[in-house]
């Protein structure tokens, strides 16, 4: 069961009666229960890795925790009072105590992951290495990656990182932190939720608002137009395309580089608007995961507008981290031997960021082809970041300001059209494949306006219900720069409303596409 | 207790939308090809009067004329025969049909198909089967045991089945046959393949000309006991438990193919015997056209019989009935 079927809403009704009849403060037990339910019925019977994370983490983060209130306490009740030097020892000496839990933590979470969906890869790579030297390879593991693992390790990691820095305050009851690790609307495919901002929402009681539920609906109904019609509409277009690369110009591969990265949107923010809608029902906010990422200027906003959750998350345990370390300083020094100061200066950042994007690609998927897609959107960041002067001086030299609508029209084409060029790795069924289909778009454009080289083979009405709804999703993200459109919805006569509401169903039981094959799942939850 | 009220009435308003988008989609998209819109009027007119059950796959379906049966053994007798129709279907559809109706004797048509290969995977057709129900308790059941909660939104919103809803021919010629007195009699339109004869069932006059048998055409698999699926043999025993319990007589029919399709399926001489030690033990009927346990059945079925490799024609169908009638006839004198 996907969060997208009529089983789930039905069900996520039952529930919503459920979790508002119990008293308040049993709510949260109720959330629990109900998540490893739909935890369960989404297809996972195993349910240890989850339990282990949450032990974990709930150990760990409370033994953290212990040694800063021993150390407050030593310094508030010595006998004597400590100089300055004692006060650094203890503190020093408590941080690494701390340091060793944190490590711990990460070791086992981190571990579960990297073993069960990165451990083939591993194999896989090791394999051909020794290979080379002619020698036996060993078996591959063939682990299964429960649904969600790196959603909710990144999520629980992140927990442990902000109680290691003293950010929160952790929790006792490992019960809760289960909960934490396993709400259900979130947990397969984000978004990765900050304990400081989730966790209180999750454990607290929540009388029933007719106005979260209306909001909460109006925002299910909104991802399932994107959904349903937008992304199962072009997903045979764009696999279909890519299917047949070897037989099809570079033209056509281009246009499924376009359809995929409308598919791909489509797919993961409905799923994030079913997710939010949900979870307000529930009265809890979740954090946005996109910001209309197709309105940046350039690709470095374009990822602080998409899968924010993802790109916060990497920000700030990583980036931030990796640019203070021992290995950024040293590598800025090498830059300021070499390079000029201006560029030297950006070196930490250029080797935070390299980290960052590496991380990000495998993030993604164990393999080749998205550590390439990490490292080619890397490569253009921190180019872009390094030219910047350059371009400046190119742009004041036309007299183009910065803010003219066609220059940010200009941009936000160019930023789309590098985007949707670096959709050829997840499209491509291969590395090698993304290589080549790369070479064909450059080499073999032939650009023509024909049907059979805009759309293959495809069904022309997948193409009308794609593009109609795609005119309705401009236009609401046109509304959304103004001002919030649910507001606006609900100022307006209930006919209208309701009008609208019946509108978006019937797009969605008449031009959604159900029941087939490809549809069902969503594209980011093997990720 | 306002937003309580405000709720009742918005929840109301889309049940009726829901009911609404149902009738229409169905009204305009339902092909008057497909043989559910028949069954489905057929289900509903004979509702407390079916006595006489046919039940299985696409063999029963074109293969089993209930009209035959019906005067022949004095009974109403309705076919419930759908393509490839899996074993827990067939469970459901008897279970939804003695809910509603005096169900007395069930005839299930097996074959190779339905005991070794899983024949539950593809949606359409579970719909088939959940078309055929009338029972929303027994339709849930169904869903739940045997779909996966995946098909929910297909059966409850026909809409969702559409695939292109800008087919205006389509919709053209539904609302004109839909409005014609010859759908009103039950009369398929002279476009199917097949004519449709009443109570569930579909005939197809064509001849099998015995050209079209390749060995890639046995898709299902080979008869072998260690092929047999465990869930098969548990649907069965199950209705022969359900039979039993609601006094109702239970049969196997075993039905014959075409020589050149039925010698590609592997030991059929042993599914013989294994289906005759397996219903002597639960105490089932065994009707079985095999050729390799009914001598002579080409004789009596030879290849004019059949309208493809494996399908009986309407002459068939009949014919058949017949054969089944005065065989059951004899067994319960005797």
């Amino acid at each position: 069961m996907t969060v997208n079927q009529l089983a789930f809403f039905v069900l996520f009704f039952l529930s919503v009666i459920i979790y508002y009849c119990v008293p308040r403060k049993c709510q949260w037990m109720a959330l629990l229960g109900l998540s490893l339910l739909f935890y369960h019925l989404m297809g996972v019977d195993n349910f240890i890795y989850v339990i282990v994370t949450a032990v974990t983490i709930t150990c760990g983060t409370r033994m953290m925790y212990r040694v800063d209130c021993r150390l407050d306490g030593e310094i508030r009740n010595a006998d004597v009072k400590l100089t300055r030097s004692e006060k650094k020892e203890k503190k020093q000496r408590a941080k690494s105590e701390k340091k060793r839990w944190l490590a711990g933590i990460i070791v086992i979470n981190l571990g579960i992951l990297l073993a069960l969906k990165y451990g083939d890869f591993f194999v896989h790579n090791a394999n051909r290495l020794l290979g080379l030297f002619g020698m036996d390879g060993v078996n591959k593991l063939g682990l299964i990656a429960p649904l969600g693992l790196s959603y909710y390790t990144l999520q629980s990691i992140g927990y442990a990182l902000d109680v290691y820095k003293g950010k929160s305050i952790p929790e006792k009851n490992p019960f809760k932190v289960l909960l934490f690790v396993t709400y259900f609307p979130q947990m397969t495919q984000g978004p990765i939720g900050r304990y400081q901002s989730l966790a209180p929402q999750l454990y607290e009681g929540h009388s029933f608002s007719y106005k979260n539920l209306s909001y909460g609906c109006q925002r299910i109904l909104w991802g399932m137009v994107k959904k349903a019609v937008i992304a199962d509409n072009l997903r045979p277009m764009a696999v279909g395309i890519f299917d047949k690369w070897t037989s099809v110009s570079g033209f056509t591969l281009f246009m499924a580089c376009i359809y995929t990265t409308f598919q791909i949107y489509a797919d993961f923010s409905g799923y994030s608007d079913i997710v939010c809608g949900v979870s307000e029902i529930y009265g809890i906010r979740m954090e946005e995961n996109f910001q209309r990422p197709f309105f940046s200027c350039s690709l470095s906003e374009y990822w602080r507008r998409w899968h924010i959750s993802l790109s916060s998350w990497f920000r700030d345990y990583i980036f931030y981290p990796a640019s203070i370390s021992r290995g950024a300083v040293s590598f800025g020094k090498l830059g300021s031997r070499i390079l000029p100061p201006r560029i030297a200066k950006m070196f930490p950042a250029v080797f935070a960021l390299s980290i960052v994007w590496i991380c990000t690609g495998l993030w993604h998927d164990a393999s080749w082809r998205y550590i390439m897609w990490g490292v080619a959107n890397g490569v253009i960041i921190i180019f872009a970041i390094i030219l910047k002067p350059q371009f400046d001086a190119v742009r004041n030299k036309l007299h183009i300001r910065e803010e003219v609508w066609w220059w940010k029209g200009f941009c936000m084409i160019r930023t789309f059209v590098i985007v949707a060029l670096l959709k050829v790795f997840p499209g491509a069924g291969s590395t090698m494949n993304s290589l080549r289909i790369y070479k064909k778009i450059v080499f073999e454009f032939q650009p023509s306006l024909s049907y059979e080289a805009l759309f293959l083979n495809t069904e022309s009405f997948h193409l009308i219900y794609a593009a109609v709804a795609l005119v309705l999703f401009f236009l609401v993200s046109i509304m959304q720069t103004k001002g919030c459109v649910r507001d606006f919805l609900a100022s307006k006569p209930v006919v209208v409303r309701w009008t609208v509401y019946l509108l978006l169903l019937c797009m969605i039981i008449f031009m959604g596409a159900f029941g087939s094959t490809t549809v069902g799942g969503f594209e980011y939850a093997q990720f | 207790m306002r937003s309580f009220r405000k709720i009742i009435c918005r929840i109301a308003v889309l049940c009726i939308f829901a009911v609404a988008v149902n009738e229409a989609g169905r009204y305009l998209y339902e092909s008057v090809e497909n043989p559910v819109v028949y069954a489905r009027k057929d289900l509903e007119e004979t509702k407390g009067t079916v006595e006489t059950l046919l039940l299985g796959s696409s063999l029963i379906h074109w293969g089993l004329d209930p009209a035959v049966i019906s005067e022949e053994l004095d009974t109403v007798c309705m076919n419930l025969g759908t393509d490839v129709q899996p074993l827990g279907g067939s469970y459901f559809l008897l279970k939804d049909q003695i809910q509603n109706n005096p169900v007395k004797r069930v005839f299930l048509g097996m074959g190779v198909a339905g005991m070794v290969s899983n024949t539950n995977t593809l949606t359409g057709r579970r719909l088939a089967i959940l078309d055929r129900m009338l029972s929303p308790a027994v339709k849930l059941e169904y869903l739940i045991q045997e779909g996966e909660f995946k098909d929910l939104e297909q059966v409850l919103l026909y809409p969702t089945r559409v695939e292109n809803i800008l087919n205006f021919d389509l919709i053209k010629s539904n609302i004109l046959y839909r409005q014609s007195e010859e759908f009103q009699q039950g009369i398929s339109p002279e476009s199917a393949r097949w004519q449709n004869e009443g109570m569930g069932f579909q005939s197809n006059d064509q001849v099998y000309d015995g050209n079209y048998t390749t060995e890639k055409m046995v898709r299902n698999g080979l008869w072998s006991r260690k092929n047999i699926r465990p869930e098969a043999v548990e649907y069965l025993t199950q209705m022969a438990e359900l039979c039993h319990e609601n006094g109702i007589e239970f049969n196997i029919i075993i039905f014959p193919h075409s020589y050149e399709y039925a010698s590609m399926q592997g030991d059929l001489a042993d599914m013989d015997v294994y289906f005759e030690e397996f219903c002597s033990n639960l105490g089932i009927g065994l009707f079985d056209y095999n050729y390799t346990a009914y001598e002579g059945i080409y004789d009596i079925l030879p290849t004019e019989y059949y309208w493809d490799k494996k399908h009986l024609n309407k002459t068939g169908a009949a014919r058949i009935a017949q054969l089944l009638c005065s065989e059951y006839k004899e067994k319960s004198e005797s």
